[in-house]
This record gives C-alpha cells, structure tokens and sequence, in this order.
C-alpha cells in the first residue's frame, strides 16, 4: 500500500474533524515554537546530564533529570495544549462554524471527540519527542520503569482532563462578555493544572516509586486520580457537547448519565478500596465524601443553570432525560444523596461509629444543597434575572458563597473582634463544617444546617417546578 | 407535492413573536424569494427550516420529513448558508471543502469528483489552492455557497448572500442560482436588495414583524399588491439641469397633479413618477392607460415641459414590499 493511500486510510479512520484539527494545529506558529524549544530544550539538558553522569558514575541523576523533562513536558501537556484546544474550539463558536458542522450530520458529540483526539493527537507528538529523554533518565540511576510509566499515565490523564475542560468551557458562553470572562478562567484555571501538575510530578519523581513500593494506599490513590481525571474529561466532554447541541436536540441526556455513572463508579470504587484495606481509619470516606461533594457542587452549577423548561418535541422523552432546570436539580440531590448513604455505609464498614465522622458525612451535602439553592433563587427570583440562564444562576451562586462567607465572617469581627466564631459561622460555606465537629453542639448545629437546606432546597425546586411548567416550548 | 411545506408555523421567545404563524410551500426547481424588514423574522424562519431551531408551533415537511421529529432525516436533503460565511481561515479552499465533503462522509474517488465538479460549478479551480482568508468576499461567499452543495442538496437555504457583494459579485451569484433552480433545486433565498430577488426569484413571501402578509408566484402578488382600482404607473425623465430643471419639475409636477386621473406624483432626481389611477366605478376600456399616457404627454409638450422620456413603469417586488409592509419592526 503506498503512503498516500495509507494515509488517506488512516485519515477515514481519523474522522474528519481530527483531520482538519491536527492539521491546522501542526501549521500553527505555537506548535512549531513549542515543538522546537521541547526537542531542544531536552537535547540540552541530555546533554548536561550525559556530561554529568560521566563525571559521577555511581550517582543517582535518574530522578533530578526526570523531573526537568517531566516538567517541560507538563507545560506544553498541561497547558499549551488545553489552550490550544480550548481555543479551537473557542473559533468555531465566535465564527459559527459548528453550525455548519453540525448540519453536515457530525452531531455536537463527534464534534467534541473530535476536537479532544486531535488535541491528544498533539499531546502524543509533543510526548513522543520526549519520550526518549524520559528513557534516558532512568539509563541515569534512581529512578525505575514502574515509576516512569505511572508518572507518565498520571501526566497523561491531567493532560487529557483539562483538554476536555478547555474544550467544554469554551462551549459555555455566548456573549463577547462572557467569552472574554471564561477566557480568563481557564486561563486561571490551566495556570494552577500546570503549576500543580508539574509540582506533584516533582514530589513523585522523588518519592513516587518508593510510595508506589511500599504503600498500597498511594497506590490506590494513584490509580483513583488517573480513574477521577479520565471519568471527569468524559463528563467535561458530555458537558461540552451539551453546550454545542441545537434546540433540536436533548442536551441533558449526556451529561446526566456520565455524571450518574461516575459517581455509581466511584462509590463502588471507595466500596473495592474499602474491601482491600479490610478497615482501617474511617477518614478516608469522609475526605472522599468532601471531595465528592465539592466536585458535585462545581458540576451542579452547570446543571441548576440550564434553561427551564423543554421544547415539546421532547414530550415523548423519559422524564429523567427531558432537558431542563428542573431534572438536574433533582438528579444532583438524588446523586448526594446517594453518595452520603454510599458513604455512611462505607464508613460503617470500615468499623467506624465516630459521630464527628457522621455529622461531617450528612453535612457535607447538605451545605451543597443549600448553596446551590440560593443560587437558584437569586438567579431566578431577584434582580440578577435579568443576566438570563445560565448566567444568572451561575452568578447567583457565587453571590450567595460570597456573601455566606464574607458576612458571618465580618459579623463575628463586630462582635467577637475576630473573623472565625463558630456560632457565627454555622452556616458559612468556608468554615462551616468545622463546626459541625464542635462536641456538644454539632448535632444541633447539623439540625440547623439541615432545616436550612430543606427550606431553600424546597423553595429552589418550586420556583423550577413553577418556571418548568410555565416555559414548556 | 411540494419540496417544502411550511404549515403554521410560529417561533415565539417569551412575548416576543419572532415568527407567527406563516404557512408557505416550495417547488422543485423555483426559487422563492424571502422578503422582510431587519427583525421580520426571515432569518428565525430559516434557521427553523434548517433544523437549527425549533418552532414554538406548527409544522414544516421538507420531502414529506418533519424537520422536527426527523433532523437527521432532513439535513442530507439541505444546504444551508448563513449570513456569516463561516470559512476556516487557515485552510485552503480545496482542504475546506476536501474538509466538508469528508464531513458529508463522501469517501474516497466519489468526494473527489464531488469537490471537483462543485469547484468547477462555482468556478473556484483556480482558487484552489489560496487561503480563505486571502479571498474577496465574493469569491469567499462561493466557497460557501460551493459547501452547501457538495452533498448534492435538494433545498438551498440562503440568508442574506448577497449581503456586502459588489455588483459583479451579485450578477455572478444571481447566474449560478439560476443555474442550480434549472438542475431542479429548490432555492430559499433572503435579501435585502429586492431588485435582486425580482431577476431570480419565481415566488415569493413577503414577513412583516413575523407574520406572513403576501405570498405566492411573484407577478401574483405584484398583482395583489396593487390593488383592485385599475391603475397605470409611469415616469418621465426631464432634460435641464440646475436651476432649470428644478423649475421644470415643479413645473410637470403641478400641471400633473391638475389632470383628473392622475393620483400620485413624486420626484426623484431628474425623473417624475406619477401613478394614474381610473375614477371608481369606471370600467376600464382596452387602452385606456395609454390613452391617458397620450394626454398627458400632450399636456407637457404644450406647456414647454423638457420632457426628453416618458414611459410605463412596471411594477416591481420593491412596490410590493412598500406597498404591504408598513415599516414596523419588533
């Protein structure tokens, strides 16, 4: 077969999006900048490292050495190309050309998918480069292949979240106000990926294969980060084609199931780890129930702020997959929900009847239910309705989070002269759930914190089931 | 059966009706012409056509397919061209429409011949290897024109081409329209420039604060539009300049609006356009608007009038829109 036949197959196989995408990506001025200081950069510094190792024969230069090319690698996976991608697909919305796409029968998922493989496509070039470099520092001593191999996956997996990230941002706003605000958070946000990315692969370059050997707890953490990166690009990129999807197709449907799935998928995850660890300290199902609801909370402000209501050609739908406010308010409630029993049990399991563990464990969710709710409320109900959906929900969660830390914070300063009373803080979204370990008191203080996000959560899902009814077209 | 059936259809934002119940049908092989003030609804209309948007009620077939309940049944039998031109600046203009075609899931030797043939239509082959971005807006409108066309659509939605093209560049868009209405396709086609739609158009529907108030073949609604009461239009064109001719024309206008039959005078420039009307209740006899053509050219003459042209002017889809719409906007 000749190589223009082949590639004209692999092309067909690529799909026509990865096509065009790796195409223009490999003709812009950034990939041949970047491509060229990566290649060089690790050249020199090889070099560097050979003339050293010469000198030094016995010495360990393994980790120090992968840690330079891990690094350089990280800017140009964590960053460079997130923002590429991000920016692609940032085009195709400001010059409306997805329409075009979408009309020739693509759809908004092969679209996305699209724009996420050329991405990787890239990321496994500019990789591909490095890669022999990376080889090259464990020749140098003190570094071994397990470790090399997990740092790479792990790399991997960040790489491929906060494309995905990129890639569903960029499909979230429609003003040139809005483009302009989420240009400047994910420009925030792939600065921290990157910055934190590159330090975790400087800690484990040095300690990671001594943890990977002797400790099957970062084993298992390791194994669980890569699982939650992946799990959480799927649903970033359900929630990037929801963004693309024309009225004339059901946006919610994706999104819900790619979040029910990953948290059904990490409560049997905590369940295994639970079974492997046979007990142990019960604190590892409260942090996970924490993390979870703080990734729960991001998730829900995206699903609380989609439009009210449904275009009637989707009557004939399942009520759980009708587009709507309405449907991801509840799902998000059923899924905390289902996630606390998750891990309350898990906790039972692994012998613990600690009460300060079980308060934490109900509260959590609760204060996401709360917030969530009031964000609903201030953006349905005062004057920030005038942003319209989704903005206006979106900004009214983070008016009700600042104003529910800021003003018990500066209250508790009036009276107490200092910022963090814990009575003042009850309800505060920052501090709050320290004090439901408060002894004597965290049962009443969890009493309040419940009936709060009652109250509001039921406010919340009236105005949704009202403006629900009312926008049914 | 008609191509396209459009059956109440409405598009309602709140209390905004952006599009209010319009119903219209299209042929095979007839280009209808999509008539309206900025904000009628002209663009909301088509965007629902193309399966872009959906109706708040009614129903539209395109080939006896809802575009409704069966979008991914109607988007292989449409091409649809928005106002933007929505190229890829980097790209070639063979790699933009290699790109579509690829998109359309042409494979191999049958979306080469395809890009080829739709090239060669648009007559884009020479420009096949310039950037996008380098071409005028004329030539960028048939790149655009020519992906709406690689998948061998049977209905063609354009909003606005014509929008932003300099007079060559909207004679040749004209031609290759009329071309693709004689392979047998049918043409939905919105602007601005009337003068335009009345050369290509064979019906048309004139939407006013998104309602539909004149629709069908367009020397029908020509006809419609003016009016029951017999009536001739016509304009003379004065000879003078300056001063002079600025007399003149006061001049004609008043003798004009003298004679009894002689409903409406304006003046534009150098011209005078008047509009004859026959008095109610007064059969109109064969020849009568010639005849009342004579008399009024006798009239001038007699009164020294430069008049250096005098003839019927017809009417066209510009009368119709000013004489239907009444400017109002949502």
């Amino acid at each position: 077969m000749s190589a223009a036949a082949l590639s004209e197959r692999l092309a067909e196989a690529a799909g026509p999006i990865v096509v065009k995408e790796v195409r223009q990506g490999l003709r812009a001025r950034v990939f041949a900048i970047f491509f060229g200081l990566l290649l060089i950069g690790c050249l020199v510094v090889a070099l560097i490292a050979a003339a050293e190792f010469d000198r030094r024969l016995n010495a360990e230069l393994g980790p120090d050495y992968f840690r330079i090319f891990l690094g350089g690698l990280g800017i140009v996976e964590f960053f460079v190309i997130p923002y590429s991608a991000f920016r692609a697909m940032t085009r195709e919305r400001e010059d409306e050309t997805w329409v075009l796409l979408v009309l020739t029968g693509l759809g908004p998922r092969r679209i996305v998918r699209g724009k996420v493989a050329s991405a990787l496509a890239q990321g496994l070039l500019y990789a591909s480069a490095c890669a022999p470099f990376v080889l090259f520092s464990y020749y140098l001593n003190g570094i071994d292949l397990p470790t090399v191999l997990v740092a790479l996956m792990l790399s991997a997996a960040w790489s491929c979240l906060w494309v995905c990230v990129g890639v569903a941002a960029a499909t979230q706003a429609e003003s040139r106000i809005g483009r302009a605000l989420v240009h400047f958070l994910v420009l925030g946000c792939l600065l921290a990926a990157t910055v934190g990315g590159i330090a975790f692969a400087a800690f484990f370059s040095e300690e990671g294969g001594r943890l990977l050997r002797e400790q099957a707890s970062f084993r298992a953490f390791c194994a669980g980060l890569i699982l939650w990166a992946l799990s959480t690009a799927w649903v970033a990129s359900e929630g990037a084609a929801s963004g693309l999807a024309l009225l004339s197709e059901n946006s919610a449907k994706g999104p819900r199931v790619a979040l029910t799935v990953q948290v059904l998928f990490a409560l049997v995850a905590g369940a295994f780890v639970a079974w492997l660890a046979d007990g142990g300290d019960a604190i590892g199902a409260v942090v996970g129930e924490v993390c979870g609801c703080i990734y729960l909370s991001v998730a829900g402000v995206f699903a609380i702020s989609e439009h009210d209501g449904f275009p009637p050609a989707f009557a004939r739908e399942p009520g759980w997959s009708k587009p709507g406010a309405l449907r991801s308010f509840i799902l998000l409630v059923g899924l905390l929900a289902l996630g606390t029993a998750g891990c309350l049990l898990l906790a039972h399991l692994m012998g613990s009847h600690e009460l300060k563990y079980q308060r934490v464990l109900l509260a959590a969710p609760m204060f996401v239910v709360l917030y969530l709710s009031l964000g609903v409320l201030l953006g349905r109900l005062t004057p920030l309705k005038v942003l319209t959906e989704p903005v206006s929900t979106r900004f009214g969660v983070l008016v009700a989070l600042v104003l529910g830390t800021l003003v018990p914070m500066l209250l508790s300063l009036m009276v107490h002269g200092r910022a963090n009373d814990r009575d003042l803080n009850l309800l505060s979204p920052l501090l709050g759930l320290s004090a439901i370990n408060n002894g004597d008191r965290g049962a009443l203080t969890l009493r309040l914190v419940g009936a709060c996000a009652l109250f509001f959560g039921f406010l919340a899902w009236t105005v949704l089931a009202a403006r629900d009814t009312e926008r049914r077209t | 059966m008609s191509l396209l059936t459009v059956k109440g259809l409405s598009r309602h934002y709140g209390p905004l009706k952006a599009v209010d119940d319009i119903s219209f049908s299209l042929e095979e092989g007839t280009i209808l012409g999509f008539i309206g003030p900025n904000g009628a609804g002209k663009s909301t209309t088509m965007r629902i056509l193309a399966t872009l948007d959906v109706p708040t009620a009614g129903s539209v077939l395109l080939d006896g397919k809802s575009v409704v309940d069966a979008p991914d049944q109607v988007r292989p039998l449409l091409g649809y061209m928005p106002d933007r031109y929505g190229t890829y600046d980097d790209m070639t203009v063979l790699e933009f429409l290699d790109f579509f075609a690829r998109a359309y899931r042409l494979k191999g030797a049958e979306r080469k011949r395809r890009v080829d043939s739709v090239m060669e239509f648009a007559g884009l082959t020479p420009l096949a290897d310039k950037l996008t971005v380098a071409l005028s807006k004329g030539m960028k409108q048939r790149v655009a024109l020519g992906r709406t066309l690689l998948h061998d659509p049977r209905l063609l939605i354009l909003d606005e081409p014509a929008d932003g093209l300099d007079p060559r560049a909207r004679i040749e868009l004209r031609e290759l329209l009329k071309a693709l209405a004689a392979q047998g396709k049918a043409v939905l086609i919105s602007s601005h420039i009337l003068t335009e739609l009345s050369e290509i158009c064979d019906t048309c529907a004139i939407i006013e604060q998104g309602r539909l108030l004149a629709t069908g073949p367009v020397h029908e609604v020509l006809q419609r539009t003016a009016g029951t009461t017999p009536h001739t239009d016509l304009q003379l064109k004065l000879h003078g300049s300056g001063p002079a001719l600025e007399q003149a024309l006061q001049k004609a206008e008043r003798l004009l609006l003298e004679q009894p039959l002689v409903k409406d005078v304006s003046v534009e420039g150098a011209s005078v356009r008047l509009k004859v009307e026959l008095q109610p209740g007064v059969a109109p006899t064969p020849g009568w608007s010639e005849e009342a053509a004579a008399r009024l050219l006798r009239v001038l003459i007699a009164a020294d009038v430069p008049v250096c042209s005098f003839q019927p002017r017809e009417l066209d889809l510009e009368d119709a829109f000013m004489t239907v719409t009444r400017g109002k906007v949502q």
